[in-house]
């Protein structure tokens, strides 16, 4: 049980690198929107995926 | 007219509700689930547009849970009856787009009926609001990854129990939201996050907020009373009976849990001289 607690609480890290970065990325693609710092869309993806992820993570809640 | 007598004529009346396999309800669970799935391919192969399937995933997740409820409660076939398998299998399959697993439902619900409004005993209590506002704040405030409220309380509730029922229940509920999370990052990590984020992620937020707050905030709203005829209330909903999910009647369900969701309206008419002469907060419906 405690190694499911800490998959869980570590839950918003992953489904930012997961599942935000790629969608971020897939967004970019489909509205054709260029990354700054001639980032590729999924470095971008993933850059906000990890951040928000980890700050939710830290905080326990995404807002 | 004593207590016991307004009792019994109240079961009396609650009775010509009960029984028979409230076949709306089965097809409903059937073809609503049915639906969502094929939602996938529909979307995936271009036949229909993204903002079309998110539109109709988002009305299948929220209507979603009530087949299940009736499940909960063994309406579609009573335990232990032929039928049984059919009851839970309408249950399980229900409920496959809201990712809630029929027995964490089931055995959190039924804690909900016998302990409503308690604040520290009733699994949906996180719910109850100061207004409706409130009660939209709550839903989101409630899903939160460490929240008190919501999933959350029901898997610290789940552990404290510790009996094989909820070990089971709380099993079903981390298998069920790690198959969530895991279906949803590989669809996105195989180029498919946009479909995966409004065909399921985004569809299920806005079904949980709905599922919160007609289903359990408004029918108990102000959340003040305890016991039989004071921790659920008549209302008049904005929405109308239908488009909110029949929570109007939801009193009738709470006194009389068998009664199929399609007869509440119909056995609320019948005991509501009963239930005024009890001093249920009716709401002049």
């Amino acid at each position: 049980m405690s190694f499911v607690k800490s998959l869980f609480f570590f839950g918003p890290f992953f489904f930012g690198i997961a599942f935000l970065a790629p969608l971020v990325a897939q967004v970019m693609l489909k509205l054709e929107l260029q990354a700054p710092f001639a980032l590729s869309p999924l470095a971008l993806g993933l850059i906000i995926g990890t951040v928000l992820g980890l700050i939710a993570t830290y905080r326990g809640k995404w807002i | 007219m004593t207590s016991q007598s307004l009792r019994a004529q109240e079961k009396a009346i609650a009775d010509q509700f009960t029984g028979g396999i409230p076949w709306l309800m089965v097809f409903w669970g059937i073809t609503n689930t049915a639906i969502w799935l094929a939602l996938w391919p529909l979307v995936f192969t271009g036949v229909m547009p993204l903002w079309l399937g998110f539109i109709i995933a988002s009305i299948n997740i929220t209507m979603s849970y009530l087949p299940s409820h009736d499940a909960q409660h063994y309406i579609i076939a009573p335990k232990g009856s032929k039928l049984e398998w059919f009851n839970e299998l309408v249950g399980h399959w229900s409920l496959i787009p809201l990712t809630l697993p029929l027995r964490t439902a089931r055995i959190t619900h039924m804690e909900h009926h016998k302990h409503a409004n308690d604040p520290l005993l009733d699994p949906d209590y996180s719910t109850h609001a100061s207004g409706p506002l409130h009660a939209l704040w709550k839903t989101v405030v409630n899903r939160q990854p460490r929240a008190t409220g919501g999933f959350n309380r029901y898997g610290e509730i789940l552990q404290q129990w510790d009996s094989p029922a909820a070990k089971a229940a709380l099993n079903d509920a981390i298998i069920s939201k790690t198959l969530f999370f895991g279906i949803l990052a590989a669809l996105a990590l195989s180029g498919y996050a946009i479909e995966a984020a409004l065909l399921w992620w985004l569809p299920r937020h806005v079904a949980l907020t709905y599922i919160s707050f007609y289903l359990s905030w408004a029918p108990h709203h102000p959340a003040d009373g305890q016991g039989r005829y004071r921790d659920t209330r008549a209302f008049k909903s904005r929405l109308g009976n239908i488009w909110s999910s029949g929570m109007q009647y939801h009193i009738v369900h709470h006194l009389y849990p068998t009664i199929p969701l399609n007869k509440t309206p119909a056995a609320y008419r019948a005991l509501r001289p009963i239930l005024a002469e009890r001093g249920c907060n009716l709401d002049n419906i």
